[in-house]
């Protein structure tokens, strides 16, 4: 996922081992986190691809199939892991995750909570943000759901970074052994004003909370409750644009006129310009083609606001 | 845990309480001015035309507010007490609510006149107020009750007002933590140019994209004053091994000033290098083994990377450039920070035998696609990076450029989009109406006290109520009269009930009541007295008056001896009844129905949802179902209300409503 033991730090040198677990990338919307184990296969439209012809290999390495289909094996990374996890939930995404990561100040060293676990999207990123000496809690009161948040945790290699409570947080608040110890704290609920009052007890001196709702009537109800502890109480909300990249053709105004063969593709009709007979005809005879970007046609919408909020200096 | 604690309250950077030496950033007036400073004895601030000594800002947890007082040595920065903080902040805040139907909401400017003449008080009376040590508040306070014009303004106005000269006579300043996030705020809101218009949600895009943890190896190339060597420094903390390495173009390296303004200790410092990128090819061209294994890869494209790129949120002119010399940090140079050293040879050989595992580009001045073409090869496999500039166009060429040439895959152009809201409650105001003889003193916002002339005794007790409610409609006619436009709902309630939702949209959800009652499946009495709306219309009012009289006629001529507490409700349900359409047979299903009753429009609501009593229970109140608007703490209840009031009034003193109890927090159960 990232480096947690120096001496596994990815590098040149660095060689897809049994037990590694690496992303398959066959196109861009489409890819697939496997663990790699010496005897199983990998099946898809391009063919069968043998794990053991994995082995041995850098990562990033380009690998066929018996059909002469090839895909890459990525080294995972928590936005890779993002694309590829099961959704057990609606899941947050790299905007709205690199963002908290930012406003919470995490930093590594940092202990934060979280509430719901969820798919885990956002865990992965705050372990990285927190690694090596911070930790994460993180509670689902889905028992079942927070077990595959732990399996998947293990997967990753991150299990020693991250700790999955069983806890209803909007009922129970979080647990008292965390009072005064986080650094940050994010809550994902339905309701997070009933958490709120809990959270404060939690954070730190200047520590922050971080509030994801959908609903603008979650967050006016949240600020609201956050205003009795906390300041500097914010609300954002992000969206990322994509662009798509096309080399575009286009005639250039002079080369049309010298043009003879007649091709003049909606250009309005111009003045003939005089002009002398030197080399820069050749040129201005060409097509240029220049590589162009537009927006792309689907584009995620609004998936939530975030607010964020400090807790209140009182010392 | 408690390790973690330990490791982390040893680290400068982690601190939460300021040293002598700190960086720090002062925000000035709530963000109107952001400076940089480094806290010493000596260091000060300028604030209008005086001079304030930092000394005392030395030792304070960050997030403290510190305010101006006058004593004997002159003007000096003291640290606001969280209480009379929190009152300002909450008359502030109450003040600024928009949605109130305060009367000072319809006033306006017509009788402003820019004559100078309004403030009384003048610059020599300010000046002695000073020299006697008034505090800044007070003479706020003082210019308010001077100024002629202050009561004729709105209710906005006279906060922008009161804002106005708060900022001049008592200015605030707040310590804020130098981190990645908020100086990157500070420095796009002051010289966005200087950071290559980067904004924070696109540098914390980067930080993620190029997946930067504690033991990256992170190679950046940073024209943009340091800020993106700074927040990757920061993200690896210093507690792993990561390195992050900033590499430049020809002999000079590039400013990275901004670093100074983090509080990085000595491992974070020490983690930051430089290298030239001549440094960093040549080396790794030298070595057969590392440019095998790239060719090997690089043929198959060996990057998983993610690029991005901002086309400048403004798209203001590019013609200044990071010239990164910046004049904010002047003061620190003696800094011990040895941020930014020369990459020593072993690292620069490490680097070319691993590869980084990062790679970080925020160079608007260079051409981003021949530069993206060196700086890719001295990746190690499968590494992300990503790339930043504030043009699209660069961009479109270099990602173009790496699929033909197949360096790289999972290639994207993504632009952030950043909004920030102002969230406010939709608020009421809340009108006592009450017994002169009473001696009600309550100075809240939005709470006024109304008195009206009548009968208090016990036993006429509900029957003043209607008369009182009668009495205010009156009123309210009369205000119409003198301004038709002047449109405000009113919902009578009774003292032992809490609103916890917003009842506004009752008036735009049933747009055709004059006035509504909230009824309940109970054969003797099926309507309760504590919750009436009235619909603030000229026909709304007038209508909800003749019922009322009604009912009060009702209720002298037959229940004038029923038990006092319910002869008003008898009444009510009286008049209803023998209405001779009605059906009382709809009390019976809990959805609103609306009937016309003695020439009114009345609107039925359910008190499932509208008039909710809590069930009685051995002093505890177990929360309730999650459509409720409105809490009725009928007879013994109400002691739940007093200790609820009680418990929310402990744990804060932000009671921005009347009516807005703990109850809103909605917990599913309280213990008193």
């Amino acid at each position: 996922m990232f480096p947690l033991d120096s001496s596994k730090k990815l590098s040149f040198n660095r060689l897809i081992s049994e037990g590694d677990l690496v992303i398959t990338y066959e196109r861009h919307d489409n890819m697939k986190a496997v663990k790699v184990c010496e005897g199983s296969t990998l099946q898809n439209r391009f063919g069968v691809f043998k794990h053991s012809d994995w082995i041995g290999k850098p990562f990033g390495t380009k690998v066929f199939s018996n059909k002469g289909g090839f895909i890459y094996l990525l080294a995972p990374t928590p936005e890779l892991w993002t694309l590829v996890l099961s959704h057990r939930t609606q899941i947050l995404y790299i905007a709205d995750i690199s963002f908290v990561i930012m406003f919470l100040e995490l930093v590594p060293g940092c202990v934060v909570l979280e509430s719901g676990t969820g798919s885990g999207s956002l865990s992965t990123s705050l372990a990285r943000a927190v690694a090596p000496t911070g930790h994460v809690y993180t509670f689902d009161f889905h028992e079942q759901r927070a077990a595959s948040a732990r399996e998947d945790f293990e997967k990753t290699g991150l299990s020693s970074l991250v700790t999955v409570g069983v806890r209803d947080i909007q009922g129970e608040g979080f647990p008292n052994e965390f009072s005064g110890m986080a650094d940050a704290v994010f809550l994902d609920l339905p309701q997070p004003w009933l958490a709120i009052p809990s959270v404060a007890k939690m954070l730190r001196h200047d520590g922050i909370v971080c509030s994801f709702s959908p609903c603008i009537e979650q967050v006016q109800r949240s600020c609201e409750t956050l205003r009795s502890n906390f300041t500097d109480i914010r609300t954002f909300e992000v969206l990322l644009r994509t662009y798509e990249v096309r080399e575009v053709k286009m005639d250039s105004y002079q080369g049309k006129e010298e043009g003879d063969d007649g091709v003049s593709v909606g250009a309005p009709p111009c003045k003939r310009r005089q002009r002398s007979n030197d080399s820069s005809n050749l040129l201005e005879n060409q097509r240029s083609s220049i590589p162009m970007a537009r927006p792309c046609m689907e584009a995620k919408g609004h998936t939530g606001y975030l607010t964020f909020a400090r807790l209140r200096c009182l010392s | 845990m408690a390790d973690d604690g330990n490791t982390k309250s040893s680290l400068v950077e982690n601190s939460r309480v300021t040293w002598e030496g700190c960086s720090v950033l002062l925000d000035i007036n709530d963000g109107d001015r952001l400076v940089f400073a480094r806290l010493s004895a000596g260091a000060t601030l300028k604030i209008g035309n005086k001079n304030y000594s930092l000394k005392h800002l030395i030792n304070c947890p960050f997030g403290s507010v510190f305010s101006v007082e006058t004593g004997s040595e002159g003007s000096y920065l003291t640290r606001s007490s969280p209480s009379s903080l929190e009152g300002k902040n909450n008359a502030q805040e109450n003040n600024g609510c928009e949605s109130k139907k305060d009367e000072s909401l319809s006033k306006d400017n017509r009788a402003l006149v820019d004559d100078n003449k309004a403030q009384t008080l003048t610059g020599e009376d300010i000046d002695a107020m000073r020299r006697e040590g008034v505090t800044g508040d007070d003479i706020v306070e003082a210019l308010i009750a001077n100024s002629s014009t202050f009561e004729n303004k709105t209710l906005f106005s006279q906060e922008k007002y009161r804002i106005k000269k708060q900022k001049k006579y008592a200015p605030k300043v707040i310590l804020r933590r130098p981190v990645a996030r908020s100086i990157c705020e500070a420095y796009f809101k002051k010289y966005p140019s200087r950071i290559g218009f980067l904004r924070v949600d696109t540098l914390s895009l980067l930080l993620s994209f190029a997946n930067i943890s504690a033991n990256s190896e992170a190679l950046v190339v940073d024209m943009v004053g340091g800020l993106l060597t700074g927040a990757v420094a920061e993200r690896m903390g210093g507690t792993g091994t990561g390195q992050v390495c900033s590499t430049y173009l020809g002999k000079t390296p590039y400013s990275i000033e901004i670093v100074r303004i983090f509080n990085f200790g000595n491992d974070i410092c020490k983690s930051i290098l430089k290298a030239s990128l001549q440094d960093l090819m040549t080396s790794s061209s030298s070595t057969e083994n590392g440019s095998l294994d790239q060719n090997d890869n690089g043929t198959g494209g060996d990057d998983s990377s993610n690029m991005k790129g901002v086309q400048g949120g403004l798209l203001d002119q590019n013609d200044q450039t990071p010239d990164g010399t910046s004049q904010v940090m002047r003061s620190c140079n003696k800094s011990v920070n040895k941020a930014g050293q020369k990459a020593p040879k072993e690292a620069i050989k490490l680097w070319k035998e691993n590869g980084f595992s990062s790679l970080i580009v925020a160079a608007p001045d260079l051409d981003t696609w021949s530069l993206v073409k060196d700086l890719l090869p001295l990746l190690s496999n499968s590494a992300p990076f990503a790339i930043y500039h504030q043009f699209l166009q660069p961009l479109a060429t270099c990602m173009h450029n790496l699929q033909l040439e197949k360096m790289a895959i999972g290639l994207q152009i993504s632009e952030p989009w950043l909004r920030e809201y102002q969230v406010t409650m939709p608020q009421s105001n809340v009108v006592i109406l009450t017994d002169p003889a009473s001696d009600l003193s309550i100075s809240r916002n939005g709470v006024t006290v109304y008195p009206i002339q009548g009968e208090y005794s016990r036993d006429k007790l509900m029957l003043q109520r209607i008369r009182s409610y009668i009495a205010f409609l009156e009123t309210r006619l009369q205000e119409l009269s003198r301004r038709p436009d002047y449109v405000k709902h009113y919902i009578f309630t009774d003292s032992d009930i809490a609103v916890v939702d917003n009842l506004g949209s009752l008036f735009h959800d049933f747009p055709n009541f004059h006035l509504a009652l909230t009824f309940r499946n109970n054969k003797d009495q099926p309507l309760n007295s504590g919750f009436i709306a009235v619909r603030g219309t000229v026909d709304g009012i007038s209508r909800a008056k003749i019922f009322l009289q009604r009912v009060l006629e009702v209720y002298k001529s037959k229940y004038i001896n029923a038990s006092r507490m319910l002869g008003d409700q008898l009444a009510l349900a009286w008049v209803v009844k023998s209405h001779p359409s009605f059906d009382t047979r709809r009390f019976s299903k809990p959805q609103p129905f609306l009937e016309d009753v003695g020439g009114a429009s009345v609107l039925f609501l359910p008190c499932a949802v509208y008039n909710w009593t809590p069930p009685e229970g051995a002093g505890q109140f177990h929360g309730m179902p999650l459509d409720v608007k409105v809490v009725h703490f009928k007879g013994s209840r109400k002691r739940l209300m007093l200790e609820s009031w009680n418990f929310f009034s402990s744990s804060s003193s932000d009671l921005s409503d009347m009516l807005c109890l703990v109850l809103k927090s909605g917990r599913t159960k309280y213990d008193f």
